[in-house]
C-alpha cells in the first residue's frame, strides 16, 4: 500500500503545483491590471502593437502584413495620397514624371543623393533591377508589372517604363505592395540572411533587431534624404506582436503601447473614457468577406454557396459587431475606391431562400458538414462565424470551426485537400483599384495564393484584364465592366462580402501626426511625434 | 473495506462535494427544459442582447453573441463531467489490466510493461495530450483518448504495486494451491482488491481531467460551437474579460469547484478506506 | 505396508535476493501414511512455510521431488494433485479475500476445477459447511463480518470441500484466541477420523503438534534435525535443540531467541553442525563437521553427534 500512496501523493503534489500555477498566473494578471508602475519607457521610441508578425522580408514579395515595417523601411517612386476628395500623386523617390500623348512611355526623374541604408546609391539601375528582379520572381504583388515591357535607362537619374498597353503607370508604382525600390545588393544576401530580417531601402528606418513572433525594432536612419527636422520625433520604433487582444487592451491602457491594431469592436466604447487613450476613426479601403470554395464538396454546388449566402445575417453582425466602423457594402469592393462600382443586388438574408436553394442542391448527405475557417485574432470574424453556424443550423448544415492564426490558414487554404469550405478575408489594395481586389482574389490562380475560393472562370479572367486595361483611358467602361465582372461573382457566389471597413486607430493621446491615408494599411513612423 | 461505504456512512467530506457533482449532473440534464434559453445550448446568438452584464433576467449575464451565460455553464457541465469520467474509465480500462498483468506476472513481462509505461511518464504532463490531440484533430472525443492515453501510466503503476501485494495474500496462495490460472486469480482475487485505490485515484482525476480538457479546449485542440465546454466558453470570452468579468468568471468558477470536489470525493475516500484498514 | 500417499526426497530450496543467498531448506525428505497426521515443529523462518508451499506447488523446489501416488501406486497428475492435497493457512483474516462471500470462498476450489455445475457445488458447500459446524446463515456474509474462529473454520471447509486425502495445516490455530483453538483442533481431530485424511501440521505450538500427530519432525533452519512418533520424542528428546523445544514448551526453559537472531545471517557459510553455536552440548568435532540424519530407531531418526553414544545406552 505504500507505494500507491506515495504514487498518490506525487500526483497531489502535480495538482497541487498547477494550482499555484493558476494562482500565480491570476496574481500576475491581476498585478497587470493594476495601474502600471514601470513607465520609464525610452521616450523616443514608439511602441507599435500588432497581432501578427512578419513572414516575408523580401520587400520584392512581401504581400501580407509586412506592409507596416516595410512601408517604413522602403520608398516607392511615388505615394498616392488619397486623403482629399482629389486623391494626388506625391513625389517619393521619382521628382517628377510625365508620360507619353499614348499612355506606353512614362519618363521618371529620380531623387539624386538618395543612398540606401546599405549604402549603394539610389539610381536608374537600382529602379530597373527592382522591377526585373520582381518580375522575375512572379510572386507576390509582382503582378503589378506584368504591363512593363522594359525599364529603360535614359541616365543614371531618369528611367522610362515602356509598357505592352496603356496602363496608369503612376498608381502601380505607388502601389503599397510590390513596389518598394531595394539596394541591388540583396542578390548577394543569403536566402538565410533574407529569411531572418532583411533591410535594404532608403526609407526613414531601418531594422535593427527582429524577433520572431516577438517584436521587430526599427532604429532612424540617420542620412535619410528628407533629414530629422520634426520635434519630438521617434529614433526608435518597436513593433511588438502581441496575439491576444485582451492584453493589447491592456497595454494602451497602461501606457505600455503607443498604438494598438484589432482591438474588438465591441470593446471601443469601453476605452473612449479611458484617460490617455484616443480612438479615431480614419478612412479605410479594407473590406471583410468570406470566400466560399468552389472546389470543395459540398461547397462546389453552387446552391450550397447560395444558400450559404442566404443564411448570412449581414445586417445584424454590421450593426452588433462592426458597428459604426464599418459601412454595408455595395459590392466586392470598398465604395470609396476609385472607379469602384456595384453589382446589381447582393444575395440577401432569408433563411427560407437559404433552405430552399439547399432543397435544390439535391447533396448524397442529409445534414452535410463544412468547415468554417477564420483568422482567431479577430474578435469580429469569431462572431461572425457563431452567427453563421446558428444560421446553418437552422437551414441543416453542420458547420465546423476552425479558428487560427492567419499563416496557418492561409497555408491549409491553398490546397483543397485539407482547404476550407469558407474562409475569412480581410483584402487591402496593393494599388488603387477594382482591379486589385480582382486579379488577387478571383483570377485564375494555380496554385492559388490568395484565390482561397479555388475560383476559375476564363471569361471572368478576360474581364478583369479588359478593365485594367480600359482603366487609363476609359474609366467608364472600365466601372462598367466592374459591374459586370461582380455581378457573375454574385451569380457564382464566391464570396460573401460583409462590411467596408475603416481604420480604427487606437492610440496614445499625446501621439501626433497620424493621418489616414486608405492607400496605404500602414503607419508612417517618420511623421509622428510624442508630445508633452 | 471499501464494500462497508455506503451513501449513509460517507463522510461528510465526501458528502458535500458529491452533492455538488450529483446537482451539477441533474442541473445541466435538466436546463435545456428550465431554461427560457434552452436555444442558446444549440448555438442561438442574439446579437441585441450581447455583453449584458448579470441581472434577474440573465443570473451569469450574456457574452458577446447575446448567448445566457447561466444556461451555457450550467450545461458545460455536462460535457466536463463526461470528459472527467471517460478518461478516468478509459485510463483505467487500458491501465490496471496492464498493471495487474505486469504485478501477477513480474519478470520480462513486468520489464517490457514497465518500460512502455515509463515511456509514456517520460513526457510532461500536458505535452502527451496535446501531441495526440492535435494529431487526431480537435475534438471531444479525441480529447479524452489524448488525455487517457497520457494517463494510464499511473493506473498501470497503482495496479502493479497492488498485484505484487496482493498475489503473496494467503488468500490468493490458497486459490493458487487449488489449481487456481491466473486468470482466475486475476479476477476473482487480485482486482476486486485492487479497485480501492485505484478509485480514489480516478475519483481525483477526473476533476483534473476537466481541468485538462478545459485547458486544451482554451487553446482550440478540444470542443467547438456549438459544443458547450467550460474552457471553450472562457476562451471565447478571452477578449472580453477585462471590460465584461462575467464571461469568464462563472465557467472559471465552475472549473475550480469541480476540480476541487473530485478532489475532496477523492480525498475522503482515501481517509475512509485508511480508517477501515485500521480497524482490521 | 501400504505405500506412502506423499512422498517428499531431498527437497532443497534457497532463496536469492540478488548476491545474498539463504537456504531455506536443505536435503529434507519426508513421507506421510494415509490416515496420519505429521507434524513439523521448528521456530519462525526455519523453513516450514516453504515446505508447505513447496508440498501444495506453490514454490518449485531447486531439487528433489514431491509425489503423490493414487491407489494403484500411479504418478498423479496435475489436476488430481490439486483435489487430493489441500491447505488451510495460518491466518484466517488473510486466507479468505475479502471481497468473496464465505459461500463463494468455500466453492472455490470447485469452481475452479469446472466439474461440478452449480446445483452440485452448492450440496457440497452445505455438507462442509455442516461437517465444520459453521452456520449457514454466515455464507451470504463477507470474512470481516466473521470472527476469527468462524473464519478458520470455513477456511477448513474450503480445504475439504474438494474431498482431498491431505491436508496442509499450517499454523492453523496460531491466529487464534485459546479457546478456540481446542475447538479447532477437535474438529480438525473429527474431520480426520471421519473422512480418513492426512494431515501435514506445521506450527512452532510444540503442545499442539503433540496434541494432533502421530509422527513429528523437528525442523532446524532448513534441515530436519530429528524425526520420531511423537510418543517416542515426547519420552525421549536426542537432539540437543529437541530437548530445548521440549523443555521451553513444558516449563522449564525459555527459548533462547536472542542467539538465534543474532547470528542467523552468518550461518550460511558455516562448515560444521548448524546448531553449534546454540548447542549446549557441543563436542569439538561440531564446529568442523556436520552430522548427518541418522536412523538411531525404527521410525526414529536424528541429525547429531552426541546420539550413537546415547545409542550403546539404551541398548
Amino acid at each position: 500500500m505504500l507505494k500507491i500512496y506515495s504514487i498518490s501523493c506525487q500526483r497531489i503534489a502535480f495538482i497541487k503545483c498547477l494550482f499555484r500555477t493558476l494562482f500565480t498566473a491570476m496574481f500576475v494578471i491581476l498585478i497587470s491590471c493594476s495601474k502600471d508602475h514601470r513607465n520609464e519607457r525610452e521616450p523616443n521610441t514608439f511602441v507599435f502593437v500588432t497581432y501578427d508578425d512578419v513572414k516575408d522580408w523580401d520587400p520584392g514579395t512581401a504581400f501580407s502584413l509586412e506592409v507596416l515595417p516595410l512601408s517604413n523601411m522602403y520608398e516607392l517612386l511615388l505615394w498616392y495620397d488619397a486623403t482629399g476628395d482629389d486623391p494626388v500623386f506625391i513625389p517619393g523617390l521619382a521628382t517628377s514624371y510625365k508620360q507619353s500623348p499614348d499612355g506606353l512611355q512614362w519618363t521618371f526623374q529620380l531623387r539624386k543623393k538618395v543612398k540606401f541604408h546599405d549604402g549603394e546609391d539610389f539610381n536608374a539601375e537600382a529602379v530597373k533591377f527592382v522591377v526585373e528582379r520582381n518580375k522575375s520572381l512572379g510572386r507576390g504583388a509582382s503582378y503589378i508589372w506584368n504591363v512593363v515591357r522594359d525599364v529603360r535607362i535614359d541616365n543614371s537619374h531618369q528611367v522610362t517604363f515602356i509598357l505592352n498597353e496603356p496602363a496608369p503607370l503612376d498608381r502601380i508604382v505607388s502601389s503599397q505592395y510590390g513596389a518598394w525600390m531595394y539596394s541591388p545588393k540583396i542578390t548577394d544576401i543569403p536566402e538565410d540572411s533574407l529569411r531572418n530580417g532583411y533591410d535594404g531601402g532608403t526609407g526613414p528606418y531601418r531594422l535593427k533587431k527582429w524577433i520572431r513572433n516577438g517584436e521587430i525594432r526599427l532604429e532612424k536612419f540617420d542620412e535619410y534624404w528628407r533629414g530629422w527636422t520634426l520635434q519630438n520625433a521617434f529614433s526608435n520604433v518597436n513593433i511588438r506582436v502581441v496575439s491576444e487582444a485582451s492584453t493589447r487592451i491592456q497595454m494602451i491602457k497602461n501606457n505600455q503601447a503607443d498604438y494598438v491594431t484589432q482591438i474588438p469592436i465591441q470593446l471601443l466604447s469601453s476605452l473612449q473614457d479611458v484617460k490617455d487613450v484616443k480612438v479615431e476613426i480614419l478612412p479605410g479601403w479594407v473590406n471583410h468577406f468570406y470566400l466560399l470554395n468552389t472546389k470543395k464538396y459540398p461547397t462546389n454546388d453552387i446552391n450550397v454557396r447560395r444558400a450559404i449566402a442566404a443564411a448570412f445575417d449581414r445586417e445584424s453582425i454590421l450593426r452588433y459587431v462592426y458597428k459604426d466602423v464599418a459601412t454595408r457594402p455595395v459590392g466586392f469592393i470598398p465604395a470609396t475606391v476609385p472607379l469602384a462600382s456595384s453589382p446589381d443586388s447582393l444575395i440577401e438574408f432569408d433563411l427560407n431562400y437559404a433552405k430552399h436553394l439547399l432543397n435544390k442542391a439535391d447533396l448524397p448527405d442529409e445534414s452535410p458538414e463544412i468547415i468554417f475557417s477564420y483568422v482567431a485574432t479577430s474578435e469580429e470574424y469569431h462572431l461572425t462565424s457563431l452567427m453563421l453556424l446558428d444560421n446553418l443550423r437552422k437551414i441543416g448544415i453542420n458547420m465546423r470551426i476552425q479558428p487560427g492564426l492567419w499563416s496557418a490558414i492561409w497555408e491549409k487554404a491553398k490546397y483543397i485537400d485539407t482547404a476550407p469550405n469558407i474562409i475569412s478575408m480581410a483584402w487591402w489594395p496593393a494599388y488603387a483599384s477594382p482591379s486589385d481586389w480582382l486579379y488577387g482574389l478571383y483570377y485564375t490562380q494555380n496554385p492559388p495564393l490568395f484565390n482561397l475560393a479555388h475560383y476559375s472562370n476564363p471569361v471572368m479572367d478576360s474581364l478583369i484584364a479588359e478593365a485594367w486595361k480600359n482603366e487609363a483611358f476609359h474609366p467608364k467602361n472600365a466601372q462598367n465592366i466592374y459591374k459586370e465582372i461582380q455581378n457573375i461573382l454574385i451569380e457564382d457566389c464566391v464570396a460573401i462580402p460583409v462590411a467596408d471597413l475603416q481604420i480604427w486607430a487606437v492610440y496614445n493621446s499625446k501621439i501626433h501626426g497620424i493621418r489616414g491615408n486608405p492607400a496605404y494599411n500602414t503607419l508612417l513612423f517618420y511623421n509622428l511625434a510624442r508630445s508633452g | 473495506m471499501f464494500s462497508s461505504i455506503n451513501i449513509f456512512g460517507l463522510k461528510r467530506s465526501i458528502f458535500l462535494p458529491g452533492l455538488f457533482i450529483f446537482a451539477l449532473i441533474v442541473a445541466s440534464l435538466l436546463i435545456p427544459g428550465l431554461s427560457p434559453y434552452s436555444e442558446d445550448i444549440r448555438g442561438a446568438v442574439h446579437f441585441e442582447e450581447s455583453n449584458l452584464s448579470p441581472s434577474f433576467s440573465h443570473y451569469f449575464g450574456t457574452d458577446a453573441a447575446g448567448r445566457d451565460i447561466f444556461t451555457l455553464t450550467v450545461r458545460a457541465a455536462l460535457t466536463s463531467l463526461g470528459i472527467g469520467f471517460g478518461v478516468v474509465i478509459l485510463a483505467m480500462f487500458i491501465g490496471t489490466p496492464l498493471g495487474l498483468i505486469a504485478g501477477m506476472k513480474g519478470k520480462w513481462i513486468d520489464e517490457i510493461i514497465m518500460r512502455i509505461v515509463d515511456g509514456f511518464l517520460a513526457f510532461p504532463p500536458l505535452v502527451l495530450p496535446l501531441i495526440i490531440t492535435s494529431a487526431l484533430g480537435p475534438s471531444i472525443n479525441n480529447i479524452v483518448i489524448g488525455i487517457a492515453i497520457s494517463w494510464f501510466p499511473w493506473y498501470v503503476r497503482i495496479a502493479r504495486s497492488q498485484a505484487i501485494v496482493l498475489k503473496n495474500q494467503d488468500y490468493v496462495l490458497a486459490s493458487r494451491s487449488f489449481g487456481g490460472s491466473s486468470t482466475h486469480i486475476i479476477l476473482k482475487h487480485i482486482l476486486p482488491n485492487s479497485l480501492p485505490p485505484i478509485i480514489v485515484q480516478a475519483s481525483i482525476d477526473a476533476g483534473y481531467a476537466i481541468l485538462v480538457a478545459a485547458g486544451l479546449s482554451f487553446i482550440g485542440l478540444g470542443a467547438h460551437p456549438p459544443q458547450v465546454e467550460w474552457g471553450l466558453m472562457i476562451t471565447q470570452a478571452r477578449a472580453h474579460f477585462l471590460d465584461q468579468w462575467w464571461t469568464v468568471t462563472f465557467p472559471g468558477l465552475f472549473i475550480f469547484m469541480t476540480v476541487i470536489s473530485f478532489n475532496l470525493i477523492g480525498d475522503g475516500l482515501r481517509e475512509t478506506l485508511n480508517l477501515n484498514n485500521r480497524e482490521e | 505396508m501400504e505405500p506412502p500417499l506423499i512422498t517428499l526426497s531431498n527437497i532443497s530450496k534457497t532463496y536469492r535476493e540478488g548476491k545474498t543467498e539463504v537456504k531455506a531448506l536443505e536435503n529434507v525428505s519426508l513421507v506421510v501414511n494415509k490416515g496420519e497426521t505429521v507434524g513439523i515443529i521448528g521456530e519462525s523462518g526455519c523453513g516450514k512455510t516453504t515446505l508447505s508451499q513447496i508440498t501444495l506447488g506453490l514454490l518449485k523446489q531447486d531439487t528433489g521431488h514431491v509425489r503423490m501416488i493414487d491407489e494403484n501406486g500411479k504418478k498423479l497428475d496435475e489436476k488430481l494433485f490439486y483435489q487430493t492435497i489441500s491447505s488451510v493457512f495460518q491466518d484466517p483474516w488473510g486466507s479468505l479475500n475479502p471481497r468473496m462471500s464465505i459461500f463463494n470462498s468455500i466453492a472455490e476450489p470447485l469452481v475452479i476445477t469446472r466439474n461440478f455445475d452449480k446445483h452440485e457445488i452448492k450440496k457440497r458447500v452445505y455438507q462442509v459447511i455442516d461437517q465444520v459446524q459453521l452456520n449457514t446463515e454466515l455464507l451470504d456474509k463477507y470474512p470481516h463480518t466473521l470472527s476469527g474462529g468462524q473464519r478458520q473454520r470455513a477456511a477448513i471447509a474450503r480445504a475439504l470441500i474438494s474431498d482431498p486425502t491431505l491436508i496442509i495445516l499450517d499454523e492453523p490455530t496460531s491466529a487464534l484466541d485459546v479457546s478456540v483453538q481446542a475447538q479447532i483442533l477437535n474438529l480438525l481431530k473429527d474431520l480426520q477420523e471421519q473422512n480418513n485424511l492426512s494431515y501435514i501440521f506445521i506450527s512452532h505450538d510444540l503442545p499442539v503438534v503433540m496434541y494432533l500427530s502421530h509422527r513429528i519432525a523437528v525442523l532446524y533452519r532448513g534441515q530436519i534435525i530429528e524425526e520420531g512418533s511423537s510418543t517416542d520424542l515426547m519420552g525421549q528428546q536426542i537432539h540437543p535443540y529437541t530437548k530445548q523445544l521440549f523443555s521451553s514448551a513444558f516449563g522449564k526453559n525459555k527459548l533462547d531467541k536472542a542467539i538465534l537472531d543474532e547470528v542467523l545471517d552468518s550461518s550460511d557459510q558455516k562448515v560444521g553442525c548448524i546448531y553449534e553455536f546454540r548447542c549446549p552440548e557441543k563436542l569439538t568435532q561440531c564446529a568442523n563437521e556436520a552430522p548427518n540424519l541418522i536412523k538411531v530407531d525404527s521410525g526414529r531418526e536424528v541429525a547429531c553427534f552426541l546420539q550413537p553414544q546415547k545409542q550403546t545406552e539404551t541398548k
